[in-house]
């Protein structure tokens, strides 16, 4: 484990120096960009020397990482404020759209997944049906999505609002009922994926040879399918819902934008448009954090679901 | 009975899903029952696209910051919506002979958000802190205030004496800073305080930014509605989306998404903007130090085509001037080139150019410009111009274009200002933002004689001769003045429009 997590700091420091080197790289002045054509040089003067720009590169990257080993992560070029500051400020918003996006996920996703692989093994004409739409569902831009979402919802059924985001400050159920539609939008491509992945797993299992020998021992089949079957089918699962863990993260980025969410997402955006170093890593450092955090938890419920790889280990 | 169990399970987990989807949708039509349309008459909601640089108004440069935040904060002065100038928080002014002097008497009754009274020591520390005079901010902010202003002595209470370290023609549309109460610089940022007609409440960055009314604002029935929200969209599908639903009371759009707004519940407006879009050359590139090539470009572009095409009711321009602001605007310069190939080909051909290649650089988050040089190339194009756009990011395009004049040619819009210094100002030999290179020594004798000209009229007659030049010379291929175009909800009135960006709240209500 010690190992690992050594594996993941690497993984950051890492991270960090690839998105410091590009920024370097490419051309564009954040400074000037924050000022825009009417910026004044005192105030840029100001300005660099302020944000450390006036340093060179090697010692800003260090002073970059010293702060980071003190939880400080700069201040953001673009918003005057601190970068830890900006990312807590909306981290309770990402946070809600990802974990209710993959509440939909699970709770879709494996019943549909099982129904579909208990009552139709075979690839009949239903399953062509089931396929073209999951198939539809992982094609579908989340964006594209959102805005059929919009149309229908908010615009003709009037159900929702279009920006009816607000924070968690204002209320649970205000929080809560703003993410129903965003959420809808990322996740409808990781149920279709999800779908897809359970199904194949359990037909797969139902036609092993311990299903069969159960079966004539004159096991009933719903004891065989949650019992036995789902537990074999579940690493390959858990293994894929991670993967789309971190693809609804990312998918955010698209979708807060069409929702017009504060999340990191569209903070993000905002930083890499306006060239804000300070924010940018800070936010990559952060999702390198969630992957890393999230792979973590997978290796744990591998062992739980499958206490071999514990024996093995 | 097996069939059923499992069935009994997928319909339980969709029911919860539609139950939970349909529970917090419960209050979703709110904009339609009555408390939420009388909540609606006492909130305006403004959709802005692009977040705020930062809440200090000295530290902010952003125009979309501004605009908002002319709201919160006052100057002593202000513009009108002709574009004059008139006292805001100054009752009157004097100066001097040669205009070095300035005594500003300010109002009695004018209150910060805080309470307090605003008096001549906090307009001191204001002008002091830009210049970079006082305890909490020892550089300057600004070198267009630190170099102008020589010192400020708070008189008395209500007397404010400027002195300046020369004349400075434009210093009165410099007065309209913010106002900011003494000291009170550090805290600006976060929670910005000045003695405008809202205050602020709260503010989430990328989201929005709450104001109040501001009930001891000086101006008496100002402003009319209680909240206002400016409303962060980055993404305009989601604003026509929000304002289709009506959501947003207000906001300024381009030609492409105005389309798509309904008429039935919203009005467009469209107005000037007092912006100047061009084709900018750089006259120290070698084809296009030859006057012949650049008279030839200006021949060949059909500004009126892109006008129709861009933005319907734009004023077309001969030169770096808007109409917009009468009183200094040379008329007549918009057709001195007027569209004609045969002209343009002939100038080509007699400058040696006929084979001409030359490569545009364009900020691509500007569309309305991208869209113009798209435009400009397939005119140039009939002329035997092979003009290449290349995109580039704005924080570029700043560095490389506007800095470091590394560029061929641009297309850029340039918004305006209360004074037209600042605006012709950029062409003048050795001015540092002289990004087309432009060299005339009549013009930089006329423009450093308008800026220390103290009779209005002469300084006027100077810049209309600058102008003049600038056509004559084409300097560049000055386009248009683009449409301001706005969607404002049909149930507000009392819009007043200003020759620089600003949302005025303060006479806007519902009917």
């Amino acid at each position: 484990m010690l190992k690992r997590i050594l594996y993941s700091l690497l993984t950051l420091l890492l991270v960090s120096l690839i998105i410091f080197t590009i920024f370097q790289c490419i051309p564009g002045d954040p400074i000037l960009s924050k000022l825009g054509e009417e910026y004044d040089p005192t105030l840029e003067a100001v300005l660099r020397e302020e944000f450390g720009l006036d340093k060179p590169v090697v010692e800003r990257y260090f002073s970059w990482i010293n702060g980071l080993l003190h939880f400080d992560m700069g201040k953001s070029i673009k918003y005057n404020l601190p970068v830890n500051k900006l990312i807590l400020d909306r981290l309770p918003n990402t946070l809600g759209l990802t974990i209710m996006s993959f509440v939909f996920v699970i709770l879709i996703g494996i019943p549909l997944g099982i129904f579909i692989a208990k009552y139709n093994k075979s690839n009949s004409n239903r399953g062509v049906v089931f396929n073209i739409l999951t198939q539809l569902g992982i094609a579908i831009p989340s964006f594209f999505f959102a805005m059929i979402l919009i149309i229908i919802f908010c615009i003709k059924l009037k159900i929702f609002e279009v920006s009816a985001f607000r924070p968690i400050s204002q209320g649970f159920g205000v929080f809560i009922k703003g993410l129903v539609l965003p959420s809808i939008a990322i996740s409808v491509s990781a149920i279709s994926i999800t779908i897809r992945y359970v199904r194949n797993s359990v037909v797969e299992q139902l036609s092993s040879d311990y299903v069969l020998s159960a079966k004539n021992k004159g096991v009933k089949e719903n004891r065989i399918l949650f019992k036995h079957v789902l537990r074999n089918s579940m690493i390959p699962i858990v293994t894929i819902l991670g993967m789309l863990f971190v693809n609804i993260i990312t998918g955010s980025i698209v979708v807060e934008a069409v929702f017009s969410i504060p999340g990191i997402g569209s903070l993000l955006t905002a930083a890499i448009k306006s060239k804000d170093l300070p924010l940018t890593q800070g936010i990559c450092v952060y999702i390198s954090f969630v992957v890393v955090f999230v792979f973590l938890i997978l290796d744990i419920l591998y062992r739980i679901i499958d206490p071999r790889i514990r024996v093995k280990e | 009975m097996k069939l059923g169990r499992l069935k009994k399970l997928l319909c339980c987990l969709t029911a919860c899903a539609f139950l939970f989807t349909g529970c917090s949708a419960s209050d979703a039509n709110k904009p339609n029952d009555n408390n939420a349309q009388q909540e609606k008459q006492d909130k305006i909601v403004v959709g802005i696209p692009q977040d705020f640089d930062s809440l200090d108004p000295h530290l902010s440069n952003a125009t979309g910051t501004q605009e908002v935040m002319f709201n919160v904060f006052t100057g002593l002065v202000s513009p009108s919506s002709n574009g004059e100038i008139i006292s805001e928080i100054a009752e009157s002014y004097t100066t001097n002979q040669d205009m070095t002097t300035y005594t500003f008497k300010l109002r009695k009754n004018v209150k910060f958000h805080d309470g307090s009274d605003l008096t001549a020591s906090d307009v001191k520390y204001s002008l002091d802190r830009v210049c970079g005079k006082t305890e909490d901010q020892k550089e300057p902010l600004s070198s267009a205030y630190a170099n102008v202003i020589d010192n400020v002595i708070a008189e008395d209470d209500y007397t404010v004496k400027i002195n300046l370290t020369s004349t400075d023609a434009s210093f009165l549309s410099k007065m309209t800073l913010a106002i900011i109460p003494e000291n009170s610089g550090a805290t600006q940022a976060e929670k910005p305080i000045g003695a405008g007609p809202y205050k602020f409440i709260s503010y989430t960055p990328g989201m929005s930014l709450t104001l109040e009314k501001n009930d001891d604002y000086y101006i008496e029935g100002q402003p009319k509605i209680q909240n206002a929200e400016f409303k962060i969209y980055s993404d305009m599908n989601a604003a026509v989306f929000a304002l289709s639903n009506g959501e947003i009371n207000y906001m300024n759009m381009t030609e492409d998404y105005i389309s798509q707004i309904s008429t039935d519940k919203f009005i467009i407006e469209t107005y000037p903007m007092n912006t100047v879009q061009l084709l900018g050359l750089n006259n120290d590139f070698e084809p296009f130090k030859d006057i012949r090539v650049r008279q030839a470009l200006n021949y060949a572009i059909d500004k009126d085509t892109i006008i129709n095409m861009l933005s319907k009711g734009a004023k077309k321009l001969g030169t770096n001037f808007s109409p917009v602001m009468p009183y200094y605007y040379q008329d007549g310069l918009e057709d001195y080139y007027k569209y004609d190939i045969e002209k343009a080909r002939q100038l080509l051909n007699e400058a040696g150019y006929s084979d001409l290649k030359f490569t545009c650089k364009v900020a691509s988050e500007y569309k309305l410009n991208t869209e113009a040089a798209q435009i400009i190339q397939q005119q140039l194009l009939e002329v035997g111009v092979d003009m290449q756009i290349e995109t580039i990011d704005w924080g570029t395009w700043l560095e490389d274009v506007y800095t470091n004049r590394n560029h061929e040619a641009t297309v850029i819009g340039f918004t305006g200002k209360l004074d037209p210094d600042g605006i012709l100002k950029r062409y003048v030999s050795d001015y540092r933002k002289n990004f087309i290179n432009f060299k005339n020594n009549d013009y930089d004798n006329l423009i450093n004689k308008a800026a220390v000209e103290v009779n209005n009229d002469k300084r006027a007659e100077y810049y209309k001769q600058a102008e003049t030049i600038l056509a004559e010379e084409a300097s560049s291929v000055y386009i248009m003045d683009p449409s301001y175009q706005f969607v404002i909800d049909n149930r507000l009135e009392g819009y007043v429009f200003y020759p620089i960006n600003f949302i005025d709240l303060r006479t806007l209500q519902f009917k």
